[in-house]
């Protein structure tokens, strides 16, 4: 296939005229049936296929463990080290230890579904889909809220949210709900928006400077073909940018969990 | 009437450009604090890391909505 037949395919009929590639384009192209049911075959596939790859991974790391540690066992170990150290520890105190292994699991599937967003072949990042960041969003929400709820039972638990002690009575009809409104119910709204809008803009970025350079080159005009030049290094870049922006939301994260479990393990304020 | 100029398209998506400059500078400030505390205080980075990316993330909470914003008015 040529280039300027490569360019016709990702664009309108005429061609002549570029168009940006529209949302339903770029993330629903497989859809299912009649486009009823929203769902994305490529998705589904690398969200199995990603899941699969980190059991498999930290199943191999951790098989023969031994003292002086092999290449695989010092990967899984360096991962699992960085965020029981960095994130758990430093943020859950004695209480770290224990959800290390949740927090390490969380960070390497936020991760690897991120990352199938820069992956040659694969190129979509199944977390821009936002059932993904929702589903982890409301597994947060119910795990610190039970959490929170188990230690200092219904009242206690609300009181520790809302409540902010030290200030004048009258301050609380202000605050309490504010309080209310941030920790219980905008907590795992931008902990999903969060992940989800920074994928999604993401892979959108990519995709328009991509298209963009696969239409300046197809039009075949040695203008365009030198103009062409700029997106095509723009979105090598933006590659590049992404990798970065992956790694921050996946430890963002994680590192959010793990600030709401506290605040829910809390002993008071 | 006559109209001097026209905005045609979503206009949810000048509601996020609107919407990202509190997020930009609050970001900004955040960072900025971080890397002046860094600065004169290089141990405490660890100490100061967690707050600056809780600071971080509650500005661009802001942003975030005004993202979504387009897509729910379409």
């Amino acid at each position: 296939m040529s280039l300027s037949q490569l360019s016709q395919a990702f664009l309108t009929a005429e061609g002549d005229k570029f168009e940006a590639p529209s949302v339903e384009h770029s993330f629903f192209f497989d859809k299912i049936g009649d486009g009823s049911v929203i769902a994305s075959v490529k998705a589904m596939v690398l969200l199995v296929l990603g899941t699969l790859l980190v059991m498999a991974f930290f199943l191999a790391a951790s098989r023969r463990a031994a003292m002086l540690p092999g290449k695989l066992q010092f990967a899984g170990e360096a991962i699992y080290g960085f965020v029981r150290n960095g994130v758990a520890i430093e943020i859950l105190g004695k209480n770290g230890r224990a959800w290390a292994g949740f927090l390490t699991t969380l960070f390497v599937f936020i991760l690897i579904q991120n990352l199938w967003g820069i992956i040659p072949l694969a190129q979509l990042p199944v977390t821009s889909h936002f059932a993904i960041p929702v589903l982890l969003a409301v597994m947060v929400w119910v795990l610190y809220m039970g959490v929170g709820i188990r230690k200092h039972g219904f009242f206690g638990f609300f009181k520790l949210m809302c409540f902010i002690e030290g200030i004048p009575w009258y301050m609380h009809i202000l605050l309490i709900p504010i309080e209310f409104l941030s920790n219980i119910i905008l907590r795992p709204f931008t902990l999903a928006i969060r992940l989800f809008a920074n994928m999604f803009a993401g892979h959108m970025l990519i995709t328009i400077a991509a298209v963009g350079t696969l239409y300046l080159w197809g039009t075949g005009t040695p203008v365009n073909i030198v103009l062409g030049i700029l997106p095509f290094i723009g979105s090598i870049g933006l590659v590049f940018f992404e990798l970065l922006i992956i790694s921050l939301q996946a430890y963002v994260f994680v590192l959010l969990t793990a600030i709401y479990l506290e605040s829910s393990l809390a002993d008071s304020h | 009437m006559t109209y001097l100029a026209e905005v045609t398209g979503n206009v949810g998506t000048l509601g996020y450009g609107l919407s990202a400059i509190g997020p930009g500078i609050g970001v900004g400030i955040v960072w900025a604090a971080y890397i002046t505390s860094t600065a004169r205080q290089p141990e405490s980075a660890g100490l100061t890391r967690t707050y600056a990316f809780l600071g971080f993330a509650v500005s661009e909470a802001l942003a975030l909505l005004g993202f979504v914003v387009p897509f729910i008015l379409t």
